[in-house]
């Protein structure tokens, strides 16, 4: 029974120790390399991209797009 | 009045938590895809942790629209030019989670191919459907946004 307690214990630290990406084992190596790349700056701004283009759109609602003419204001008096 | 800062902050949360739906259901409940499996498939223990890496980010870009989302609405809130509408609040987001999920699509699955709805299919009937949610979310978002756009 003590056995098959280590043997539990042993092997769940095994597998967390395995699936830690910044554990220095053979995985946590592979997943390090593999993302730290040649290709971390593209993928970088092809994630980014999409995030750079809507927060463009939320700067021309919030601002107004530029030379454009500014919204209608109503219900102020002067 | 100025409806910009509430418009500005209902897109802001619709974008953040529409990435949240995509990050939760797609990635994460139906592992239907992750961030790279277009260009790195989950074959290994290490590709999928890749893959969980980036979608990682991913998701702390769509905390961030989110955070800035909430601030953005706080401000508004205590300006007395900005109409408080809860319709408009409404509609903006859906045009957010709209504008999201056609941007994100359009980028990420029809151009740069770097995952896809399902991810088996490769490109298929489902990007597009993806991209046409999009469109029909922004319009629904606008029908229930332009009322306060006219009144000003």
């Amino acid at each position: 029974m003590a056995a098959q307690r280590i043997l539990f214990f042993c092997s769940v630290v095994a597998v967390r120790l395995q699936a830690c990406t910044v554990c220095h084992t053979d995985t946590g190596r592979q997943v390090r390399a593999g993302i730290f790349s040649s290709d971390f700056p593209l993928i970088l701004s092809a994630m980014l991209l999409p995030f750079v283009i809507l927060l463009a759109i939320i700067a021309v609602i919030y601002f107004g797009a530029p030379l454009s003419k500014p919204l209608r204001r109503v219900g102020r008096t002067v | 009045m100025n409806p910009r800062p509430l418009i500005a902050a209902g897109t802001l949360l619709g974008i953040g938590m529409g990435g949240f739906l995509d990050g939760i259901v797609f990635h994460q409940i139906l592992q239907l895809h992750n961030m790279l499996t277009g260009i790195r498939p989950k074959v290994t223990l290490a590709d999928a942790e890749i893959n969980m890496f980036w979608d990682g980010l991913f998701h702390a870009l769509t905390w961030l629209m989110t955070a800035f989302g909430i601030m953005t609405l706080f401000k508004a809130g205590g300006r007395s030019d900005v109409p408080w509408s809860g319709k408009a609040l409404f509609g903006s987001m859906l045009m957010g989670w709209g504008g999201f999920n056609f941007v994100e699509g359009l980028i990420d699955h029809n151009i740069l191919g770097i995952h896809h709805v399902v991810e088996s299919a490769g490109l298929s009937i489902f990007d597009h459907l993806f991209l046409a949610s999009g469109v029909l979310l922004v319009l629904a978002g606008w029908t229930q946004t332009r009322g306060i756009l006219r009144r000003g």
